[in-house]
């Protein structure tokens, strides 16, 4: 249990996607401006790289070393396709508003950089873990961000009106105000839980 | 002249690559199949949701007891994604068209509704990704209601409008707005070309 919170917090914390490795930064600043669609999102994230740890696992001593990274990519492609075909047929004007912004998460270093470490560990429940850990980051991530940009920028939560629109931080829900936000985060994460980059050197 | 060296694979390395390609052409095969079973399956509910927004829009643009899908040819449409003919009992009360436009992200869908003599109803954006500035208030009502009355083509104009066939810019956005009346132009135009060939075809009966 104690190992498992562990690795959790390593996952979300210091080897944070976002926050940490600086990746899927793309598909996150496109997909925070609405709670629904942050919340989308990062389940697709999670499952994703659940299911992209699970395949390269399986596929570790099955598959030549030079296709193993391409396969995995391509069943991350493959369990995108699905949400997307999903969205569209029972969450259509979320899938309108995320648009091509979901299956970019495929391709994001998210699955790359993620999927060559699964690789590496050698127990499989520490690589699922560890891809839980890395999915739940980034949903923590764009949860916020969707948070601070629908509710500041925009005065709803969850589409719900809290204050009158004219009130709003209008320059939050562009992308320019993302890409500011984002910045904010990490600097304040990088403040408390230190610059891995430092740590990568002083190792 | 000069000399090309000719490369060869070995019969190992070419072994290998054909194992590669195989491998990855059979997981390929897999996946594809899958994909397309489960579009093919959920073909009829993307179909129906993205009909969803249009067919509720439908009695608010041109309230009628019924209405019936024309066989109105899409590749002639140019933008124009349904047309439907609304009835009170046997007598027709008018049309409702959705067109599309291009907007500043995507798409506009423009439902427009639109009575047997041409002119126009209501028009209601059922669709948009716009900037949450001048963009979304394209669906404010001061802009929209402009077109009621109207038939025929209309023009777009950014100051004051002078003439009854001209819309202005209530709501700021040099793009949205021209894709909003471009839309409704051409919904004006297949109903035009729908009521034509009708009777074209009772005049020669």
């Amino acid at each position: 249990m104690k190992s498992f919170i562990n690795k959790m917090r390593e996952g979300i914390i210091s080897e944070n996607p976002v926050l940490a490795l600086l990746l899927g930064i793309c598909p996150l600043l496109a997909a925070s401006t609405r709670l629904s669609d942050a919340v989308v999102m990062g389940m697709c994230a999670i499952v994703t790289t659940l299911f992209s740890a699970l395949v390269i696992r399986f596929v570790k001593k099955k598959l030549p070393e030079k296709i193993k990274l391409l396969v995995c990519i391509l069943f991350a492609v493959f369990i995108i396709s699905i949400f997307e075909l999903l969205l569209r047929a029972f969450l259509l004007p979320v899938s309108e508003r995320i648009g091509m912004y979901l299956p970019l998460l495929s391709v994001t270093g998210i699955i790359f950089a993620k999927s060559i470490r699964f690789e590496r560990v050698k127990k499989t429940s520490d690589a699922l873990i560890s891809a839980l850990a890395c999915g739940v980051g980034f949903f923590a991530v764009i949860f916020f961000m969707a948070l601070v940009r629908e509710v500041i920028g925009n005065g709803t939560f969850f589409g719900l009106r809290i204050f009158p629109e004219e009130y709003g931080m209008l320059v939050l829900t562009h992308p320019s105000g993302g890409l500011i936000l984002l910045g904010v985060v990490i600097a304040v994460f990088r403040h408390f839980f230190g610059n891995p980059d430092k740590k990568e050197g002083a190792k | 002249m000069t000399d090309k060296k000719k490369v060869f694979l070995s019969p190992e390395k070419k072994k290998e690559l054909l194992h590669t390609t195989l491998i990855l052409a059979g997981i390929l095969a897999v996946v594809s199949l899958a994909l397309s079973g489960l579009n093919m399956l959920l073909r009829q509910s993307i179909d129906k949701a993205e009909m969803k927004p249009f067919v509720s829009a439908m009695s608010r643009i041109c309230p009628a007891e019924s209405y019936e899908e024309t066989d109105y040819e899409h590749s002639d449409a140019g933008g124009v994604y349904a047309l439907y003919k609304a009835y009170n009992g046997t007598e027709l009360a008018g049309y409702c068209v959705e067109t599309r436009a291009n907007g500043i992200n995507r798409d506009l869908r423009v439902a427009v509704g639109i009575d047997k003599d041409g002119k126009i109803l209501k028009t209601e954006i059922i669709s948009e990704r716009e900037r949450q500035s001048a963009g979304t208030k394209t669906t404010d009502e001061e802009f929209l209601s402009q077109f009621e009355g109207k038939s025929g083509e209309v023009t777009f104009v950014n100051g004051k409008a002078s003439r009854e066939s001209e819309i202005y810019d209530v709501v700021g956005s040099d793009i949205s707005s021209p894709a909003v009346v471009d839309a409704v132009n051409r919904a004006s135009l297949a109903v035009g070309n729908l009521r034509e060939k009708e009777e074209k075809e009772a005049a020669e009966e």
